[in-house]
């Protein structure tokens, strides 16, 4: 009984040092903030500012996310994200971190895009947008890289801080040389606990294809 | 009711989902079957196809 506790206590004591040295063998895939700090190696490649396309769903309709090493590979819902033709060079992204106190970090996402010509279809947009913004909404954007990212889900918060249409702007323009007169910019903003993901290889394959189910494409 | 067998390249991912008006989590790896038929009722494509031999007996 003696020896039994005594090499119990090793096999214990082998494990704990285990779990020190190698913790992402036994944390769960996706867990944020488990990752220790490692080399980053920079890859040499174009970079591309700005983004092109927006695709957005309400929080309801898209019930669940896949996420594989550390980026999104299926999305599921009842409804696929609406494309949304915004005016070329209008769409950004910011994901905007902040220390808050000493210990806590706050992500800001802010989403803007500029639709137009104002009209009766422009205003049904955004009465839909008024409409499901108290249940909020994620959003698909593609950077200028062309890598697509789901903005308002993070594996921190999971679904509880999604998007929410934050500011409406239509202004005429004061004349024919003011470029964005007559357009309505919109904006959709969280405040978060986590990092947006983006979608991997073959999903971002099937979205630049325009034959991926997780959008609406027509 | 017939097991549920997650696919062996999806057992090391986790679902984020909305269930009765919450969110949830679960690594696939560790879920329990009723988290699975959760999943698979939402329509969440991680699921071993069933056996058609088996379905004949």
């Amino acid at each position: 009984m003696k020896k039994l506790l005594k090499y119990s206590g090793y096999v214990v004591g082998i494990v704990l040092l285990l779990i020190m040295v190698f913790p992402q063998f036994f944390l769960p895939s996706g867990v944020v903030g488990a990752f220790a700090l490692a080399i980053f190696t920079q890859t040499c490649q174009k970079n591309v500012s700005g983004a092109s396309r927006i695709f957005i769903a309400e929080k309801s309709v898209a019930t669940a996310f896949t996420i594989t090493s550390g980026e999104i590979s299926a999305v599921t819902g009842t409804t696929p994200f609406m494309r949304v033709d915004a005016m070329q060079d209008s769409v950004s992204w910011s994901e905007l971190g902040e220390l808050v106190g000493l210990n806590n970090w706050k992500i800001t996402n802010t989403i803007e895009f500029d639709v137009m010509p104002p009209s009766k279809d422009t205003n049904t947009f955004l009465q839909a947008l008024i409409d499901g913004s108290p249940c909020g909404y994620f959003a698909i954007i593609q950077d200028g890289n062309g890598q697509y990212w789901v903005v308002g889900h993070n594996a921190t918060d999971i679904r509880e801080r999604p998007l929410r249409l934050n500011k409406q702007d239509h202004k005429t323009g004061k004349g024919l040389s003011e470029a964005e007169g007559n357009t309505v910019r919109i904006t959709l903003m969280n405040e978060c606990g986590g990092l947006a993901l983006p979608l991997d290889d073959t999903l971002n394959t099937a979205m630049d294809a325009g034959s991926s189910t997780i959008a609406k494409w027509s | 009711m017939a097991k549920l067998v997650v696919r062996k390249e999806c057992l090391e991912s986790e679902v984020h989902y909305g269930y009765n008006g919450t969110s949830l989590r679960v690594v696939l790896k560790n879920a329990t079957q009723e988290e699975l038929e959760r999943l698979k009722g939402l329509g969440v494509d991680v699921f071993e196809k069933p056996d058609l031999k088996e379905d004949k007996k």
